[in-house]
């Protein structure tokens, strides 16, 4: 199926190497151009994913708290350094990429991951709800740990398309299946 | 109905009017000790007065910024010494929206388009590292007794962001303070504690009178038609009473709530869509 995005730019700020590479090579398929942070004021689409400390929020101190919410704030400032090329072009995608388990909560670990993923869903309905109107979609892929990264590359890959230029504000779990949430 | 928190020693956030106030009374209802914190000095003792006149002896009026870690922990020690090992927490802290009293500046303002990161970190210290301090120090005594009540009061926003009103910072912030809460359940389940999160629909306080005040100034219309709109919005017609919030709270700090745990409940008069 054709994307239309060839010609796009889009910024991939995904510190796991894998999901990176799988991003990277689905997008560059459909013609996007992958751009650098400091280019963020010309990116199209802005795919971001969740990088925090693995420390059990009850035993963090408050630097650590805030060190890990740093990565929720960080990407508030790209993604604001990113929203006028998008309303000028009137289409963007914003793409949070967070861990299944904030649909699920358990204490498996990654809880500020799941923390700040909560706090993205949020602020993903903001920009949607802000944004609809100007052709730009903000969406949250939840992924579990036993996926393939080219799984969730592809869910990217499709969230970016023109196709879905109607689904915005939402929440796609690709977890094989595996999540007991139903809402 | 007996709750079986006769003698439990609470600490109550915001303890000085509204919601806080609210929930600090229906404990003394229960025999509870309560140690209400508050950072406005002025209506805490007016507050531990009307307090103290219902339940005698039994009211600890603390001043305290509780979105400071050490300042909760001073805190916690001064009801401990006060009235012994704390057994409820409730952690009830506004976050930034505008309101009438702050003349619309502070953080709270404006869209994602224009509200600068760094009030994600503010909004962050005001709600997140607020509950989080208070149960940390809380925890241990909670443990040691095998019994123990956290009750975060959240708000509806957690679940169905609002995005007809300037909620940006809470919209974001709240649904984290959930999650929180909901992995502090799982972890404390073992102890005999129990984490439960409210959330708050549109309760009628005097602090969202003064935002109601706010919002029908900006939108160049009465008070009184904002809070009419507002309550038709609302299937039950109106919006709630404190005394409603306290209602449910206080059930969850009893020993007859011991097996619900984790939970995000909302009191808000049916105004919410999901399942």
């Amino acid at each position: 199926m054709n994307l239309e995005i060839l010609g796009r730019r889009a910024l991939l700020l995904v510190s796991n190497p894998e999901l990176l590479h799988a991003c990277r090579t689905v997008l560059e398929a459909e013609g996007v151009s992958i751009v650098v942070p400091e280019a963020a004021s010309t990116a199209d689409i802005v795919v971001a994913a969740a990088a925090c400390a693995d420390v059990p929020i009850l035993d963090a101190v408050e630097e650590e708290l805030f060190a890990d919410w740093g990565v929720f704030v960080d990407t508030v400032d790209i993604y604001q350094q990113a929203l006028p090329n998008m309303l000028d072009n009137r289409w963007g995608r914003y793409i949070w990429l967070g861990p299944a388990r904030a649909k699920s909560l358990d204490t498996e670990g990654g809880e500020m991951d799941a923390a700040v993923t909560l706090g993205m869903l949020g602020l993903h309905k903001v920009i949607s709800g802000e944004n609809a109107a100007a052709g730009i979609t903000a969406n949250a892929i939840l992924y579990s740990r036993a996926v393939p990264p080219e799984a969730t590359a592809s869910a990217v890959a499709f969230l970016c398309s023109v196709g879905a230029g109607y689904l915005t504000g939402v929440t796609v779990t690709v977890d094989g299946g595996t999540g007991s949430a139903m809402f | 109905m007996d709750y079986g928190i006769d003698e439990r020693v609470a600490l109550v956030s915001g303890g000085s009017r509204g919601i806080g106030y609210a929930i600090a009374t229906a404990l003394l209802g229960e025999g509870a000790h309560v140690a209400v914190a508050s950072r406005t000095q002025s209506d805490l003792g007016a507050a531990a007065e009307r307090l103290n006149a219902v339940a005698p002896g039994r009211v600890h009026a603390i001043s305290a910024d509780m979105t400071d870690p050490a300042s909760v922990q001073n805190a916690v020690s001064e009801a401990r010494e006060r009235f012994g090992p704390i057994s409820i927490a409730v952690s009830n802290v506004i976050g930034h929206v505008i309101d009438a009293q702050k003349e619309g500046t502070g953080p709270g303002a404006g869209t994602f388009a224009t509200i600068p990161p760094d009030d994600y970190r503010a909004e962050f210290k005001q709600l997140f590292v607020s509950a989080w301090a208070l149960a940390a120090a809380c925890l241990p005594d909670m443990r040691a007794q095998r019994w123990g009540r956290i009750c975060n009061i959240g708000s509806m926003v957690a679940r169905e962001p609002a995005t007809h009103l300037p909620h940006v910072l809470p919209n974001v912030v709240r649904p984290a303070v959930a999650g929180f809460h909901r992995m502090m359940a799982d972890r404390e389940a073992e102890h005999g504690i129990t984490v439960n999160n409210i959330l708050t629909g549109a309760i009628l306080t005097e602090r969202n009178r003064s935002y109601w005040r706010w919002l029908a100034a900006e939108r160049g219309q009465t008070v009184g038609d904002v809070i009419s709109a507002v309550d038709r919005a609302i299937p039950a017609g109106r919006q709630g009473e404190p005394v409603e919030m306290a209602a449910l709270v206080s059930f969850l700090c009893s020993e007859r709530a011991r097996f619900i745990t984790g939970q995000s409940i909302p009191v808000n008069g049916g105004d919410s869509r999901h399942i």
